[in-house]
């Protein structure tokens, strides 16, 4: 594990020194289309963005805009067929991912880049002890013994907050609650102490005290290995809790790329701004909650333009002609919006 | 509360446990560890708690998805475990149920039409052109694309997969609605749709919710009154005011500080984690189920299991209430 802790800063806590990590993952032009008897789904298009390491990247963005779909890029995991990478670079430390041999990806996964997936059940195998596949995983990858692997899981389910591990290390994982269930995706994927991990919704299962200490054990152990997270999540409590830099996506588009503290402070993009106002607040009678109207666009009928326009209240006509591009605002952050054209 | 729609009496759900299904005796997991509830008609009852408390597994009891181990659900007055044939018929449509795990939940080989118009279909109730329009209807109304009635759940994400199973419980216009995370999985500007068309179906129609969350500015904004869980029990039950205001019961305060603030400003405040291994609902501890995790724990707490007492309009399960 490459130790470069010296060169990683931290953001002081007001936030107005720009995040120095060096970069560890750029994602540069990545393309993911999926082809259906309906037409061509540009799911993920033109998306770039950089980790840091020592530093966690918040992926947000309305459900459906390609979030998974770009992670599973990045491992190559899309279902091919109807997906397809038809552009773009993934370079982790120098090497392109996209141009490896399958043989190189599968070592390159669960050593170097491990992945939380969304849903559990769709990742966890029904027919094996959940014990069974955290060991299989630590057997292959850390060429471990069976009974270290054993004594690893155990660990490993502790730390995630697995009460009695010992009873539930064979069970299968139907006779797991959800949140349970989450947690052995999370042991097994911290458990190969990768350098990048890339966790798509990893406590939105989890009751909030069980999340507080998953978020606290992820980040002591980016700390520890000076790793890098990719946290893809809908709570913007989570991002503005441990995020240090975040990007927002709509509909295969990054639109807003700023630093946590700026994003909370000055979201400029409308549907970023639209998001924020949208949430429940914890300790007022709410009244009816603002939500931005219309639909996420049907991705095989793009609007013209701006793909926010038709529910944007700032739309003006150059909106429903041209796509903006990301525009620079100053310091990093960047957005996808004519408003903010120089 | 106004009429009471549903009510539990003692209600226990015990699974086999973790040795499979003929484990070592005495290994069984208290899921559900006698529970007295009470959902009063057009009210929104939240259910909050670790996870793996038993709420998924109380939501599905109400509506007669499991077999309780002990106890009785009684809705509108009937016992629901005790219904003959053509009960069970009307009954089945008056309870719907979002589930937790939308891709779990969710037939891979059905087209999106047939799973939204399953329940139609069972019941008799829309064939052909107006099937297709009923559900093209509940489809707008969860913010899906018509057009993409003839999709299959994994080409969808998994947001909008969770709405599919919403507009599937919606099929039935059905008086109770177990609502198991129903947004969890939404981005907050689809979740403020979702929890605004909950709401306002409720007021038209005048459903009742049990809605389960992790999500306790969710839960404030939907719900009436809130109800605790912890490993099995019920700890402490109020209106959502009383609770979020000033919570009683210790892990109820460890709940409101836990949520994360949309505001990176505040991330370095003082918190306070809970510590300590969880406790199991295999074994549970003796006495207070929480006491090895509690601050305020003193020598009785390990010795007697505190009653779920009456604090002027809500109810607290607690040596040393708070306060
Ligand atoms: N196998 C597939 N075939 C066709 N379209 C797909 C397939 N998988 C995903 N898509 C489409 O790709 C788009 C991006 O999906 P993705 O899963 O990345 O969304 P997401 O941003 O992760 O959403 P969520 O927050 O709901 O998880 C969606 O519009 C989805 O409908
Ligand atoms: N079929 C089953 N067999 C054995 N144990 C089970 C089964 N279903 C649930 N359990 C156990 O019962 C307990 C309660 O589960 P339940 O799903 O009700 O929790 P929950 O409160 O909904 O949790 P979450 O918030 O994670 O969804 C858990 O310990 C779980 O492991
Ligand atoms: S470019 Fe126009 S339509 Fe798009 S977000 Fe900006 S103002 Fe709105
Ligand atoms: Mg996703
Ligand atoms: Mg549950």
């Amino acid at each position: 594990m490459p130790d470069d802790s010296m060169t990683a800063q931290k953001a002081d806590s007001t936030g107005n020194q720009r995040p120095e990590g060096e970069v560890m993952l750029t994602v540069a032009g990545l393309k993911t289309y999926f082809s259906t008897r309906q037409g061509v789904i540009p799911a993920v298009d033109d998306i770039s963005l950089e980790v840091r390491r020592g530093k966690i990247l918040g992926l947000v963005g309305e459900s459906g805009c390609g979030k998974s779909i770009t992670a599973l890029s990045i491992l190559r995991l899309v279902p091919s067929p109807p997906g397809k990478i038809i552009a773009g670079r993934v370079v982790l430390d120098g090497k392109n991912l996209l141009e490896l041999t399958e043989k190189e990806m599968g070592h390159i996964r669960g050593n170097e880049i491990s992945m939380i997936f969304q849903e559990p059940m769709t990742s966890l195998n029904p027919v094996y002890t959940v014990g069974k596949q955290v060991m299989e995983a630590l057997i292959l990858h850390q060429k471990l013994s069976k009974a270290q692997a054993r004594e690893k899981a155990l660990a490993m389910f502790n730390l995630v907050g697995i009460p009695e591990p010992e009873k539930r290390i064979d069970v299968y994982p139907h006779q797991l609650s959800g949140g349970l269930r989450q947690r052995v995706m999370i042991a097994m994927a911290l458990s190969c102490r990768p350098k990048l991990l890339i966790a798509d919704e990893p406590t939105t299962a989890l009751d909030v005290t069980v999340q507080a200490q998953i978020l606290r054990l992820m980040k002591e152990l980016q700390e520890e290995l000076n790793s890098a997270i990719i946290l893809i999540t809908h709570d913007l409590g989570v991002v503005a809790e441990i995020c240090d830099d975040v990007n927002v996506m709509y509909a295969g588009r990054i639109v807003e790329h700023a630093d946590v503290y700026e994003l909370f402070d000055r979201a400029l993009h409308p549907y970023t701004a639209g998001l924020l106002k949208s949430l429940p607040k914890m300790y007022q009678e709410n009244e009816r909650l603002y939500n931005i109207v219309g639909m996420v666009p049907n991705l095989l009928q793009l609007p013209k333009g701006c793909r926010f326009h038709p529910r944007c209240e700032s739309a003006r006509a150059i909106c429903r002609e041209a796509e903006p591009a990301l525009f620079e605002t100053g310091g990093s952050h960047l957005v996808r919006c004519w408003k903010y054209k120089g | 509360m106004a009429e009471t729609l549903v009510t539990s009496n003692g209600l226990k759900k015990y699974f086999a446990g973790s040795a499979g299904w003929f484990g070592k005796s005495g290994d069984v997991v208290r899921a559900v560890d006698n529970i007295n509830i009470a959902i009063g008609k057009n009210e929104t009852l939240a259910l909050v708690g670790e996870s793996g408390c038993g709420k998924s597994t109380l939501g599905r009891l109400l509506i007669n998805l499991l077999e309780p181990t002990e106890g009785e659900v009684y809705f509108k007055r009937q016992n629901i475990y005790k219904l003959n044939p053509a009960e069970r018929t009307a009954f089945r449509k008056q309870v719907q149920i979002i589930f937790q795990d939308p891709y779990a939940s969710l037939n891979p080989r059905m087209k999106v039409r047939s799973i939204i118009g399953e329940p139609l279909e069972t019941h008799s109730l829309a064939q052909g052109k107006e099937m297709d329009s009923r559900v093209g209807e509940l489809m707008n109304l969860v913010g899906l694309e018509k057009g993409y009635m003839t999709r299959y759940p994994h080409q969808f994400s998994g947001g909008q997969r969770q709405r599919i199973g919403i507009a599937r419980a919606l099929a039935l216009n059905p008086e109770l609605l177990i609502c198991d995370e129903p947004v969890s999985a939404l981005d907050v500007s689809i979740q403020s749709q979702i929890l605004n068309l909950l709401k306002d179906l409720q007021q038209q129609l005048g459903l009742t919710y049990l809605f389960i969350s992790h999500n306790l500015s969710v839960v404030r904004y939907m719900a009436n009154r809130v109800c605790v869980m912890f490993l099995g029990k019920v700890v402490e039950l109020g209106s959502c005011k009383a609770v979020f205001d000033q919570p009683l019961h210790p892990y109820t305060q460890f709940l409101m500080m836990a949520v994360p603030l949309p505001n990176p400003k505040l991330r370095n405040r003082e918190k306070r984690i809970l510590e300590g291994d969880v406790p199991s609902p295999i074994n549970p501890p003796p006495g207070c189920r929480f006491h090895t995790r509690c601050p305020y724990a003193k020598g009785i707490c390990a010795a007697e299991e505190p009653e779920l007492a009456d604090f002027g309009g809500r109810q607290c399960a607690c040596h040393f209430p708070l306060g």
